[in-house]
């Protein structure tokens, strides 16, 4: 064993550039996924590192939730969910009902989180928020003090470095909340994880607004003993959740419960998989050329008594030991890369835990990246133990490859009508079908590329047809099957998966823009009061001049006696399945014919009048109008006082300005009539996409608290999604085409010396592997346009039923081929890599007669 | 009709004096001889009459025309001269009607018409048959009998061999010799390096190159 | 020997005139050997006095028919079963100068050029020759013979110059 290590070992040092070439191909994936899985486990902090952070030297975080009753939480979070429904008013807790359900002997800290509006020299900004009293021995760990001292009366606050660095110093004093309390400045404090954070830091009262929703009160506790988790459990059925240091440190096994799991693990376990898949397929045929070179070697070891097997491990140990040292020095360069790395990374926000690397999942991947090596290597192991010349040899397993492609789309068919046998509603199926199509869509992969070595084979018989310049190199690829059925294979393995994705994702996307309902035209803003009448004045103001020469238009909302803005929103009943709503759509615009005109961007005489009587006008066509009378709740929209309001109001139907836009109109003065409430001025709405909305946002809420919201429509997170689907395919296309085509300019350069003993011209040459790379390409990316057009579409009938929860297919699945991509992939890429190809061609060494005497 | 030319030719790689000072010529109608042991510049001779070298002294002339003018030399040798070696003549991945079709493609004709004339020079040798055959398919003589075929397709009449009997046994070398031969008397002017004594008898003159000069000629006179 | 040997071979096909005999063994060996009338009339009286064979009749011009005998028949049998000796051979005259040249002339080389050239002409003409003959078999092995011996010659020619350089 060992000599044939020697052997292999001697053949790598021979062949640097082919040695270095494979060691890349499985090194790179290694080293980008080391680098990740430590780079995400450096940034992590994980519960048992943050613990000291979170809470100090308490035993445990204890909130209230929003009822007394039995709650459900994670063993790992403080927020506890109420099991029933969702739609109680909130029952406050008092301090004396939590320090009763907790243990004798215990110290309750009062201790809040949140966030808190501070107007400080640049404009209002968000800070977080903490409210607790650092000065308390059970908080020690959780900041550590930098400058100035700690917060120890009412008024007090410190704050971290990033605060500073907004304008303010130690000694300031600083409007606080909507109600701009004056806070001054005694300190500053550091987040020992987060040091980019910006917050503020004072003593309960002062800075959060109470109520908060679901936030209500919340401790640092310190028990004599610690709170194990069927304490926690016990707490729950009361209604506290409960963070406890005891659990942090010693979970429950429970703790991997999720419903995504096995669709996660599924997913990941596939992308491994194909990753492998295309490291082997392309580094496959490096190693049958470099066979080749050693043949003679091989056959004098072979005339030395080694047997078939020897000679296949000498070319296994090949491709161990390429795998290995590629995969340990792509692992020992990713981790090396991250670590170093993460502090700048860090510098953007995300949280810094102390440089952690996870070693096991890391020699997970160097494992994988070793087998992706032997594995590359063991069709030429094979090889070499058959001596059989390979002309007459049967071109791959085309039945094997028929029958996956089959069994592949057999199962997809079977996933989608899967509802009927698992049952429909059942969430976790639904939530799998995308994974388990993409698997079906991978075993007609696995199919395809063994079926083809036949299609490079049967391409070859056909070129018999084509002119000389075509048939040469299309000849040449087909009988050097092995190289050629590889790299074709890779190609169509990235073709399928990036068109799968591509067509799956953007039909579903169209699927979701239908379904769409912004709340007013695309491109109105709107600047929103939130204190009714007591500060518009002044954002009126502030908003016209910041907007000369934009038609602002007012429009009105609804007030208690206490003065809280009261807004309306659509009816929840619809009638051919839920749209769902932009943010806005959450309130309806109230106020006169000019703010109708701008919602219908024209002049429509029947709906204004309409509005003047009194009457609604509802652009949403899936709202049912019964009666013609529709039934509108109102909410407060500031406050956390949960008692609707209904309103009864005659109602029309109109087209609004945007054929994607619902929503309605409100009369103001028939509203306040069916409600009992006052209306007031407190919105301005324009048709107007502002330059910086950032900015104007900031000095609204200056002027007088006050937010800004334009309609942009369904966001588009797609947009980019192309371009990287496109980016990652072109790299793997070329390189793997054009690793093939280096590949047969080695094959070639004998013929080539024919060629031109015969007469060939130097373009030749070029054309001869440009000619190949295109075909390559082309064949590959031909069938996985195929393969690539049944799996997206099935990928979208699952995304499309996931969304709408329903498998009634085809009809109600927005089909979208994204066809800019698909041409570009499917024709440009092969013509990009045939380009490539000829243009970085050696010009062939001067031919000469084989024997120069 | 003097097809090859060779005056005063040398040619020399860095301190190796390959060929000295070589004169040759090759008429329409003959097949000369050259026989000389390893290094005596055998191949050398062939790459320069050929084109695929070029003399360091002295003129190499194709058909009248001085080399050293011409500028599209892979021309010259789909149109005029043909190449026969001794082994690995024939592109692997074509049939043989394609392997004798291709300098006339190279050339620009039309694959119709280059098949045509393919299968006719094919039929002169003896193998139409054969034509849809890969080399694999195809035994060691057959194979170099397509690489003469392919040598004569068009209007060449200069046929280069350099030792294309080397890898056959003695009576698939007759049989190429013969067909050389017949070439030559039907009007193409053979030029023929060989080491065998019996191949180089087929000839009309055997020339011997020693140390990259030629030392003696044999010339068959008498009347056929 | 041979010769008589040779007709006797001949004649073992049937009875033969004098001129015959010698147009068929000119035939039977390509005119490579030339016989006279005189030579063969000799042969023919020796190996009738030696019994191998008997005359026949005589036509109206004096030409005498020859019959081969039993003995001469057994004759034939044992000559072609006996392989010839080395010793049997004739002396190589080409050896014998070659020798001749290394040890004494001035200038080995150039004799041996010069007889590398004229022995290759010959087998050109054998060559050719061959070529010519589509006719019986005998002829061309003949033939062949004598290319096979030229050649071993320019083989042992071109042995010898490496010797000498």
């Amino acid at each position: 064993m060992r000599a044939v290590l020697r052997l292999a070992w001697r053949d790598i040092r021979r062949a640097k550039g082919r040695s270095a070439l494979i060691m890349a191909m499985i090194g790179l994936p290694v080293l980008v996924v080391s680098a990740l899985l430590t780079g995400y486990a450096t940034v992590l902090v994980s519960p048992r590192e943050g613990v000291e952070t979170s809470m100090g030297r308490a035993d445990a975080i204890v909130r209230p939730s929003s009822v007394h009753g039995p709650v459900e939480q994670h063993p790992l979070s403080a927020m506890a969910f109420h099991l029933g429904l969702g739609n109680q008013p909130p029952e406050p807790w008092r301090p004396e009902e939590v320090a009763a359900l907790l243990p004798p002997g215990h110290r309750a800290l009062p201790y809040q989180v949140g966030t808190a509006e501070v107007r400080l020299p640049g404009g209002f900004e968000t800070l977080d928020a903490v409210e607790v009293d650092l000065r308390d021995p059970l908080t020690d760990g959780m900041r550590t003090l930098v400058e100035g001292r700690l917060p120890a009366a009412a008024g007090e606050v410190a704050v971290t470095e990033a605060v500073l660095d907004l304008g303010v110093r130690l000694g300031d004093t600083v409007p606080v909340t909507r109600h701009a309390r004056p806070a001054t400045v005694v300190g500053v404090v550091e987040h020992p994880q987060r040091p980019t954070a910006d917050e503020i830091v004072s003593l309960p009262g002062l800075l959060l607004l109470r109520p908060q929703k679901g936030e209500d009160l919340g401790f640092l506790v310190d028990t004599p003993a610690p709170v194990t988790w069927p304490e926690v459990q016990r707490l729950n059925r009361s209604g506290l959740g409960v963070l406890s240091r005891a659990v942090i440190m010693d979970p429950p096994d429970e703790t991997s419960r999720s419903g995504y799991a096995p669709g996660y693990a599924l997913g990941s376990a596939l992308a491994v998989f194909m990753v492998v898949l295309e490291v082997v397929l392309l580094a496959g045929p490096a190693f049958t050329v470099g066979l080749r070179r050693r043949r003679d070697e091989l056959a004098t070891i072979a005339a030395q008594g080694a047997s078939k097997r020897h000679l296949r491990m000498i070319v296994l140990a090949d491709g161990l030991l390429l795998g290995g040292l590629g995969a340990i020095a792509g692992g020992l360069l990713g981790v090396v890369l991250a670590l170093v790395g993460t502090p700048f990374v860090a510098r953007l926000g995300t949280p810094l835990g102390p440089p952690e690397v996870p070693w096991a999942q890391v020699l997970a991947v160097v494992a994988l990246g070793l087998v992706s090596g032997v594995c590359a290597a063991i069709a030429p192991a094979v090889q070499v133990g058959r001596e059989s010349r390979s002309a007459r040899r049967k071109a791959g397993k085309p039945v094997l490859g028929v029958v996956l492609i089959g069994l592949g789309l057999a199962a997809t068919v079977l996933i989608l009508q899967g509802d009927a046998i698992f049952g429909f509603g059942s969430w976790e199926w639904r939530a799998l079908t995308d994974v388990l199509v993409v698997a079906a869509s991978v075993v007609v992969v696995l199919g395809v590329i063994a079926l083809m070595p036949w299609l490079v084979v049967r391409s070859g018989r056909a070129a018999r047809r084509l002119p000389m310049v075509l048939r040469l190199p299309v000849r040449d690829a087909s009988r050097h099957r092995v190289r050629t059925a590889s790299a074709a294979a890779a190609v169509m393995a990235v073709t399928a998966a990036a068109l799968a994705f591509a067509i799956g994702y953007q039909s579903n996307h169209r699927g979701n823009l239908a379904n769409y309902r912004a709340g007013a035209p695309l491109g109105m803003m709107m600047v929103n009061g939130q204190h009714g009448v007591t500060t518009w004045e002044r954002v009126r103001a502030e908003a016209e001049a910041r907007l000369p020469g934009v038609g602002l238009v007012p429009g009105m909302v609804a007030l208690d006696a206490e003065d809280r803005v009261i807004t309306f929103s659509m009816p929840r009943t619809c009638s051919a399945g839920c749209k769902s709503y932009g943010w806005h759509g959450e309130e309806l615009p109230m106020g006169d014919a000019a703010l109708l005109r701008l919602f219908q961007g024209r002049d429509d005489p029947a709906a204004a009048a309409a509005l003047s009587e009194g009457k609604a006008v509802i652009f949403d066509s899936g709202v049912i109008i019964d009666n013609g009378t529709i039934t509108l709740n109102g909410y407060y929209r500031y406050d956390a006082i949960p008692d609707p309001v209904r309103v009864t109001l005659p109602a029309v139907r109109a087209t609004a300005a945007d054929p994607a836009q619902g929503g309605a109109v409100l009369p103001a003065a028939a509203v306040a009539a069916a409600s009992g409430l006052k209306v007031a001025e407190a919105r301005l709405y324009g048709m107007h996409v502002p330059a910086d909305e950032l900015r104007l946002e900031r000095d609204l809420m200056a002027a007088g608290s006050a937010d800004l919201f334009v309609e942009h429509g369904y966001p588009d997170p797609m947009a980019g999604q192309l371009w990287i689907l496109f980016g990652s395919s072109l790299v793997v296309v070329l390189g793997g085409t054009l690793i093939a085509t280096r590949l047969a300019a080695a094959d070639w350069r004998q013929e080539q010396a024919t060629m031109a003993a015969i007469g060939a011209g130097a373009g030749t040459h070029r054309g001869m592997l440009a000619g190949q790379a295109g075909f390559i390409a082309l064949l590959g990316s031909v069938a996985g346009m195929f393969v690539g057009g049944v799996a997206g579409a099935a990928l979208a009938i699952s995304l499309t039923a996931k969304r709408s929860g329903s498998f009634e297919l085809p009809e109600t699945t927005t089909f979208v081929v994204p066809w800019g991509f698909t041409v570009a992939m499917v024709l440009g890429l092969p013509l990009l890599a045939a380009l490539i190809a000829g243009v970085f061609t050696r010009r062939p060494r001067p031919a000469l007669t084989r024997r120069a005497t | 009709m003097t097809l090859l030319t060779l005056e005063s030719v040398s040619r020399t790689y860095g301190e190796v004096k390959a060929l000295d000072g070589v004169d040759l010529t090759v008429a329409a109608g003959e097949l000369v001889a050259v026989m000389g042991p390893s290094g005596s510049g055998k191949s050398t001779l062939l790459n320069l009459a050929g084109g695929l070298d070029r003399p360091s002294s002295g003129t190499v002339a194709v058909a009248g025309e001085d080399l050293a003018r011409v500028r599209d030399l892979a021309a010259l040798r789909r149109r005029s001269v043909g190449y026969v070696f001794q082994e690995l003549n024939l592109i692997h991945s074509l049939t043989a009607v394609e392997n004798v079709m291709l300098p006339r493609e190279l050339d620009g004709v039309a694959a119709r018409q280059a098949r045509q004339e393919a299968l006719a020079v094919l039929d002169e040798v003896g193998l139409r048959e054969q034509a849809e055959a890969f080399p694999d398919e195809l035994s060691g003589g057959q194979r170099q009998r397509v690489a003469i075929a392919r040598a004569l397709v068009g209007e060449r009449r200069l046929v280069l061999a350099d030792e294309p009997t080397g890898a056959l046994d003695t009576a698939t070398g007759d049989e190429i010799l013969t067909l050389l031969r017949a070439r030559a008397d039907a009007g193409a002017a053979v030029l023929l390096v060989t080491h065998e004594p019996r191949y180089a008898a087929w000839a009309d003159r055997v020339i011997f190159l020693r140390d990259g000069r030629i030392v003696d000629a044999s010339l068959l006179e008498s009347a056929r | 020997m041979s010769i008589r040997h040779g007709l006797l071979a001949l004649l073992s096909r049937g009875p033969r005139y004098g001129y015959q005999l010698r147009a068929e063994f000119e035939a039977c060996t390509g005119a490579t050997w030339p016989l006279n009338i005189g030579q063969v009339y000799t042969t023919l009286s020796r190996a009738e006095r030696d019994g191998l064979v008997e005359p026949g009749e005589t036509d109206e011009q004096g030409r005498v028919v020859y019959r081969i005998t039993e003995a001469g028949r057994a004759e034939v049998g044992r000559w072609f079963g006996t392989p010839v000796a080395p010793s049997d051979r004739p002396r190589d005259e080409l050896v014998i100068k070659l020798a001749m040249a290394v040890a004494a002339h001035p200038d080995a080389l150039s004799v041996i050029q010069a007889q590398r050239t004229a022995t290759m002409r010959t087998m050109q003409e054998l060559t050719r020759a061959k070529r010519q003959a589509d006719g019986d078999l005998a002829h061309r092995l003949v033939l062949d013979s004598m290319i096979f011996h030229a050649e071993a010659e320019l083989r042992w020619l071109d042995h010898c110059e490496k010797g000498l350089s």
